[in-house]
């Protein structure tokens, strides 16, 4: 944008410029104008603060608000806020300050600029968007959200500053990220705008008027598991088109077979909306892939809103996405609300009309008893009983039906003032009789005959059909029942004709056909294959599924493996997912392998081992003597280690707690000797770490630890303004620090002071003043354990340490004791023990006597 | 009805004149204030979030965008 707007400033006047992009900034009516005012005062910055500050104003409050109120346009009434910059200046501060609102800092210059835009906007996203329901997720979910809302924020309006995201992408933790490429494919699906973040807005404003309760955490998270694995379920994969929980009842019917519809039409799907409706639920989706996939939820809409009560929410439901090859698909989402009595009403009304036209109904059986079922009709409920269920005779329902089965009704007798209705079964093309009782009842393994391979209209493969001959019709076997892999094709595994064993577990009263399974189904992660498989091992893998951030492959027919888009190389340049080919081979090392999340990491680059790698795992955990090389400002050291490799110590590593300036404690040249922790393999750098080789039990010793009791610590080094300190505790070790400003009551304690106040190897008694529990820092004070002491006895002689003097004063200090007297003519060694006797109990202080 | 979130905030170039006024500037200067996620020391180039306290007390988080996830999550929505 801003290459153009530079452009464009060549050949108009600027001014008239200025007044035009003021046009928009004045009226607000489009938030897009605002980033182009931004990318126009950007050029004119030279000009003064006030524009710069007005650019960068510009500048959020466009990106953020442009697809605000495009998100927000597609719904009836606003979902999300949009945003007003509120500048806290030196003369407003007092009017605008409130306690415990957090101000943001944006910058206009290019060195700041980015990371403050991306921060302020994550923190718009964190704090603006679904705040009220976001706080019931899990900390990597609720994190992983947030990413992904300002990636795609930063993507449409400001690609410039996602190299930044980019680049502190990385620095989330691992649960994080793994959790955003989950989310990921929501997105490319178009159903996380789309469903994920107006159920949440809507959940949010719920139960927000209610007592908060943890019920809400296993709602909000189950919501979310079901979500994914609805948004990235493959065609024909068996997954639950429903979340109920006690605050949230979502259902979703997807309108895709084609085999559905050209033998149903759209009764198979709104009986589906009659079923949700009247179970209670308060949002329902119909999804459809395709223009086809439009045009049909399109007639199933109209259905709906117009004769069957159903209220719709959103205005544009197309949603253009793109599949992996880069292919534009589009995915339909319909968001609707049922209207409980105008339902209830039609219901009847249009039972009326099938039985004056002599229509069969469809029902979906919502419970199943033994003498009777009760079917759901156009969002009505009736019972059913045995003997209109079948032309055969139905001696136990359950045997037979099932809960949310589908079925074609003949109304025998209807009356609607008295709301009387007879439903039959019998002779419908839903009736049971063509399929036997003991065959669903019994275990038998089939011997059967693969017949096809069955493909869907876009060519994709669901299962196979098999067939018995001492079975009417054919066994369908869904595809996740042939093969564990995702990736398969399985002609290369089946050949039509071959024998199969196949067991039989459940009859598709739609289809009319048996669902089976293979029986000996082998899972690739009981073998022998993954047994062998160790951490390090070295291995040959296909590759199978590319994304931009991952490549998925196979180790063997359903065994997956994973690797990053940074662990693809050395050199960052070559990092690219697209290089690879599917089905190419890959040598990889296995870097991980959970099986309980069946989760194998891997690493191509790995496989080539830098001198660094080789240096760290023989020295993983061990000490290394060092030189400090460069001391970076904020950031950490870099060390020089086994003659000229390099290293390095991030700040954080240093010291269990606030180390200070790092340039006032190391300096260039100094040889340390730091304990090897990690390696950044996208770097291919050792990461040292100091604070490592002190013993540090923290989790342990928080167990054990009562705030209230002082507790005896031994000096261990200085950082800049604090000081480490290893308490001892019930048997365990931990490191803490003190601040300077802790050590004493009466002196200001300046660096050199702390030699002889706090020397390191002498014991002092503590309390502890905080403890942060993600850093495991514990932070200690000296005022109160010197306060917690009766006043000294006048006459009577203390010994203490001179440790401090000034031109007026001098000041000793001890584990119990601490004063000050006038500086006495006699010169006494700093460091020396001196005795002194107490002159005034209130200011303490004393004179010392030898 | 539009809803709209009033975002304070600070303008770069206005930071050092404001932390004067609110009287930080000195304990910013002599390292005294840490991020109040990571610990770290808080300079004029890497304050992301300035917090009132009550009673002329300021906190501080520096522009680690995982401080700034890690103090959100953490602070009550609104």
């Amino acid at each position: 944008m801003n290459k153009l707007v530079e452009t464009l400033l060549i050949y108009i006047p600027s001014g008239l410029l200025l007044i035009l992009a003021g046009a928009f900034l004045g009226g607000e009516i489009w938030a897009k104008g605002k980033i182009v005012l931004g990318d126009i005062l950007k050029v004119f910055g030279w000009a003064g603060k006030n524009v710069r500050r007005l650019s960068i104003a510009s500048e959020y409050q466009g990106t953020i608000n442009s697809i605000i109120q495009e998100y927000n346009k597609n719904f009836a009434s606003p979902i999300f806020p949009t945003c007003k910059i509120q500048w806290v200046t030196t003369k407003n501060q007092i009017n605008i300050l409130n306690e415990n609102e957090a101000i943001i800092c944006l910058s206009f210059n290019k060195k700041d600029h980015n990371l403050n835009f991306y921060n302020a906007t994550l923190n718009f996203v964190q704090t603006g968007l679904i705040a009220k329901s976001k706080n019931y997720l899990n900390d990597t979910s609720r994190k992983a959200i947030d990413l992904l809302t300002t990636h795609i924020i930063l993507r449409n309006y400001r690609k410039e500053v996602l190299t930044t995201f980019r680049n502190k992408f990385n620095e989330f933790e691992q649960e994080t990220k793994s959790e955003f490429e989950n989310l990921v494919p929501t997105n490319d699906r178009g159903l996380f705008l789309n469903l994920l973040l107006p159920e949440l807005h809507y959940y949010g404003e719920l139960i927000d008027t209610l007592p908060p309760s943890s019920e809400h955490n296993i709602e909000a998270n189950g919501f979310l598991r079901w979500f994914k694995e609805l948004a990235t379920r493959e065609i024909d994969d068996k997954s639950n088109l429903k979340y109920t929980s006690k605050n949230f009842k979502i259902g979703v019917i997807l309108v895709g077979k084609d085999e559905t519809w050209d033998k149903y039409g759209v009764t198979a799907y709104t009986k589906w909306a009659d079923y949700y409706s009247s179970e209670g639920f308060n949002s329902v989706y119909v999804l459809g892939k395709g223009y086809k996939g439009f045009e049909r939820a399109k007639a199933v809409i109209n259905i709906l809103t117009q004769s069957k009560g159903f209220d719709l929410l959103n205005k544009d439901p197309k949603i253009k996405c793109y599949s992996a090859t880069g292919q534009l698909y589009i995915v339909t989402c319909y968001s609707l609300r049922p209207n409980k009595s105008t339902i209830a009403y039609l219901g009847w009304e249009s039972l009326k009309l099938h039985f004056d036209g002599k229509e069969m109904v469809p029902a979906i059986v919502d419970n199943v008893q033994k003498e009777s079922i009760v079917v759901n009709v156009f969002g009505l409920k009736f019972e059913v009983r045995n003997e209109f269920l079948s032309e055969i005779p139905i001696s136990d329902a359950r045997k037979t039906f099932k809960h949310e089965d589908e079925l074609f009704l003949e109304i025998v007798d209807l009356d609607i003032d008295n709301q009387h209705i007879i439903l039959s079964n019998k002779g419908t093309s839903t009736d049971p009789k063509f399929f036997i009782e003991s065959i669903i009842s019994n275990d038998k393994i089939y011997n059967c005959s693969i017949e096809k391979v069955q493909v869907d209209k876009q060519g994709i493969q669901v299962g196979l059909k098999v067939s018995k001959d001492e079975l009417k019709s054919w066994i369908f076997i869904p595809r996740s029942k042939t093969t564990r892999s995702r990736f398969l094709d399985l002609n290369d595994k089946y050949v039509i004709g071959q024998k199969v064993e196949v067991v039989i577990s459940s009859f598709n009263s739609t289809s009319s056909n048996f669902t089976g399974y293979i029986n000996d189904l082998i899972d690739p992660w009981e073998t022998q294959k993954i047994k062998n498989i160790k951490i390090s091992s070295e291995i040959d893998v296909l590759v199978k599924q590319i994304n931009e951030f991952s490549v998925t492959c196979e180790i063997e027919e359903g065994l997956e493996c994973r690797f990053s888009q940074n662990e693809i190389s050395w050199k960052h340049e070559e990092c690219i997912t697209s290089n690879f080919k599917i089905d190419e081979s890959v040598k990889v090392k296995v870097l991980l392998i959970d099986e309980e999340k069946r989760l194998i990491i891997v690493s191509p680059k790995q496989i080539f081992k830098t001198p660094e790698l080789e240096f760290y795992e023989g020295h993983f955990n061990k000490l290394v003597e060092s030189e400090i090389c460069e001391v970076i400002h904020d950031k950490g050291l870099v060390i020089k280690y086994g003659g000229s490799n390099t290293g390095y110590i991030p700040w954080f590593e240093l010291g269990w707690g606030a180390v200070g300036r790092i340039e006032n404690i190391f300096s260039v040249g100094e040889k340390i000797t730091p304990l090897v922790a990690d390696f950044d393999s996208n770097k291919n750098r050792i990461l040292f770490s100091i604070k490592r080789k002190y013993k540090h039990q923290f989790d342990e010793w928080l167990d054990k630890v009562d705030v209230e009791n002082f507790y005896e610590g031994k000096i261990i080094s200085y950082f800049d303004k604090s000081t480490q300190v290893e308490l001892m505790c019930s048997g365990l070790t931990v490191q803490a620090f003190i601040l300077n400003k802790n050590v004493s009551n009466i002196a200001f304690i300046e660096q050199e002071d702390l030699l002889n106040y706090l020397p390191v190897g002498e014991i002092f008694n503590f309390k502890i003043l905080g403890i942060t529990h993600n850093r495991k820092t514990i932070e200690l004070s000296r005022l109160d354990y010197l306060q917690s002491f009766d006043e000294p006895d006048f006459g009577v002689e203390y010994a203490a340490k001179y440790a401090k003097v000034t031109h007026l004063k001098s000041y000793f200090y001890s584990d119990e004791l601490e004063g000050w007297a006038e500086t006495p003519k006699e010169s006494y060694t700093i460091g020396s023990l001196v005795n002194v006797i107490v002159v005034s109990q209130s200011t303490g202080e004393f004179v010392i006597v030898s | 009805m539009k809803k709209r979130n009033k975002v304070p905030a600070i303008f770069g170039e206005d930071i050092q004149e404001l932390l004067q006024s609110i009287n930080e500037i000195v304990p910013i200067e002599n390292g005294e204030r840490l991020c109040i996620v990571c610990s770290k020391t808080i300079s004029l180039d890497n304050i992301q979030i300035i917090i009132p306290r009550s009673g002329n007390v300021f906190q501080y988080v520096c522009n680690n965008p995982n401080c700034i996830e890690d103090y959100n999550c953490k602070t009550p929505s609104k």
